[in-house]
């Protein structure tokens, strides 16, 4: 404060100041000046408001003192509240950031999960294609009932083709079924995923929506402190209040029952 | 910059912020007082999908950006003729419950959008005052404030025009006519409160014209290939109501190749629409006035609103005038677009505490 007082007491100076030559303050007659640095004339300036500070403090009585320490001590307690709840409201949010922090990061995990189990399953149907069993051979059948003792050829052919039939419908049926299951588990595994992705993107964005708010700018504070009003020197003060006074009482009926649509 | 929402937990005990609210149909403008001041044109877009709100990185956007991408958004401008969209006045279709629920979301999206633009700090009380059209009806009132309530402390809506002439002062014999972009609101001063029969709310206004426009151009290049939004621009561009406007050439595209057109008469005559209804309502207003007052009131017409940028328009309407009314003098407020917000803001600030109070 008092750094600044003086700075500007130099500023004025240097700023509102006037050059004058020496030839010039002869012309006007002037041939010796005593000269005063303006950085001495903004001290001098500050030590006589601090003496008439001082002076002001010795004219107080002691109940003025009283509630002028009041004053201040209830704002440095105003202050050291609002300090305190910046502080909390700085925890809160930084809690909140380790929280999604977490989150996400068991979510990343779940993600890798249910990804690499999809690709398992993807990796089992691929096996699985590869173990195929193969169609049954009907010459093999064929000798294998002949050797049975059946010696009617045709008999045994159609046995033969009876028992290849009947093989190839279970294969067939085995593998529909296990093709249903298979579909039924990687349409879960990508349903689970696409959930998780949407969660994680979700997650995301708070997460850099509380980036966001923790590097939050302050705002800019009013000008004002308290309400303000109509000032009585303010041009047609006494119209002006009456239009006020008006706009407001309409306002309030208005305003009464103002939730419903 | 603190989130204007009276649910957060900030204690607000460090100052009173006014605001000065112009809830436009195509623009939002504010003015507060702590010398911030911001204007955004009244569009709120939510993305589509996840895919859209990966890409653009929010969960709604506004204004020009809203525009710019509302291909991948759900686009909305929540007022039309100056209220609240669905409102059941004017022209205003009606919605279903869904469309007014989502329409009314969008519009205290945008109320709250447009106070953090100006800055407001957490710890700050805000007081608002909302310019409404001039005879928007009391359950239109209702919606503004129900909009509002959520972002403000302590709230009032007053009529626009009179908030623009209480802003510069001219209280008496001044007739105020506010151009917006779904109505132009007209209002006479005569040093009270102006009464049901002093304003005059007309659906004539930058929508009007943009319609105006766009049908011209269609009727002289059938083939020229236009969005609202490209009237909207070469409006804004060269909008213009004399006979020795600067030529209008546009680049407007034809089969996909932009194509130098002159547009020049589609753009006059477009915005001469306006004149004669606005003349028409004017006339109005002075005919029902006292005799005694009827010429200081033709000679104290104040243009204001976005609509009043329009190039002459003020000339034009005085040419009216004298022909109609045998005299008017026009005059363009300072500020246009800031004219009803700077107006809404002094009335705020000099409304007495008690007041306030008593809206809480």
């Amino acid at each position: 404060m008092r750094v600044r007082l003086a700075k500007n007491i130099f500023d004025l100076f240097t700023k509102e100041g006037r050059d004058a030559s020496v030839s010039d303050l002869k012309r006007q007659g002037v041939d010796k000046v005593t000269l005063l640095g303006a950085d001495q004339l903004a001290v001098l300036i500050e030590k006589s408001l601090d003496r008439a500070l001082e002076h002001r403090v010795l004219e107080l009585s002691e109940p003025e003192k009283a509630a002028l320490l009041d004053r201040a001590q209830k704002e440095f307690e105003t202050l050291r509240a609002e300090l305190h709840g910046l502080e909390g409201e700085t925890d809160k949010k930084r809690r909140e950031l380790t929280d999604l922090e977490s989150q996400l990061s068991g979510l990343h995990k779940d993600f890798a999960s249910a990804g690499a189990s999809l690709d398992a399953e993807i990796m089992a149907a691929a096996r699985m294609d590869a173990a195929r069993m193969p169609e049954p051979d009907i010459a093999v059948l064929y000798s294998v009932i002949l050797q049975a003792g059946i010696t009617n050829t045709a008999q045994a052919e159609r046995a033969a083709r009876a028992v290849v039939e009947y093989l190839r419908r279970e294969r067939d049926a085995a593998e529909a079924r296990a093709a249903i299951e298979h579909r039924a588990r990687v349409e879960l595994l990508e349903r689970r995923l696409a959930k998780l992705n949407e969660t994680l993107a979700r997650t995301e964005f708070e997460l850099e929506h509380a980036l966001q708010n923790s590097n939050r700018e302050e705002g800019m504070a009013s000008i004002f402190k308290t309400v303000q009003g109509l000032r009585e020197s303010a041009k047609d003060f006494e119209r002006k209040r009456a239009l006020l006074s008006e706009l407001f009482q309409k306002n309030l009926v208005l305003q009464k029952g103002a939730a419903s649509r | 910059m603190s989130e204007p929402t009276k649910t957060g937990d900030a204690k607000k005990d460090h100052g009173v912020l006014y605001i000065g609210i112009d809830f436009g149909t195509s623009r939002t403008s504010v003015s507060a007082t702590n010398g911030q001041r911001a204007t955004v044109l009244s569009y709120v877009g939510y993305p589509k999908d996840v895919v859209s709100r990966k890409l653009l990185k929010k969960e709604m956007l506004f204004g020009d950006e809203a525009v710019e991408n509302r291909l991948a958004l759900n686009l909305y401008r929540p007022l039309e003729y100056g209220v609240i969209k669905g409102s059941g006045t004017h022209e205003s279709k009606q919605l279903s419950e869904k469309e007014w629920a989502e329409n009314l979301k969008a519009a205290k999206d945008l109320l709250k959008h447009a106070v953090t633009l100006v800055k407001p700090r957490a710890d700050e009380l805000l007081y608002g005052v909302i310019g409404a059209p001039a005879q928007a009806s009391v359950k239109n009132q209702k919606n503004l404030i129900e909009c509002a309530k959520e972002v403000l402390d302590s709230v009032m809506i007053c009529s626009e025009p009179f908030a623009v002439a209480y802003g510069i002062d001219r209280l008496d014999d001044v007739l105020v006519v506010d151009i917006g972009a779904g109505t132009t609101d007209l209002c006479r001063m005569h040093g009270t409160m102006p009464e049901e029969g002093d304003q005059i709310t007309i659906p004539v206004a930058g929508d009007f014209i943009d319609i105006a426009i766009e049908k011209n151009i269609r009727e002289k290049f059938p083939q020229a290939q236009l969005t609202r939004q490209m009237i909207k621009a070469l409006k804004e561009k060269y909008s213009n109501v004399l006979a020795d406007m600067t030529p209008a050439i546009a680049m407007i595209p034809i089969a996909g190749k932009p194509t130098p057109l002159d547009i020049t008469d589609c753009i006059r005559d477009g915005c001469r629409e306006i004149v004669r209804p606005i003349t028409d309502a004017i006339a109005k207003l002075i005919a029902s006035f006292d005799p005694d007052f009827q010429d200081r009131l033709k000679n104290n017409v104040l243009l204001a609103g976005g609509g009043s940028l329009i190039g002459g328009l003020d000339i034009a309407i005085e040419m009216d005038m004298n022909e109609r009314l045998g005299t008017g003098h026009v005059m363009r407020i300072d500020e246009p677009t800031y004219g009803g917000a700077n107006g809404a803001l002094k009335i705020a600030q000099e409304m007495p505490a008690d007041f306030w109070q008593k809206l809480k």
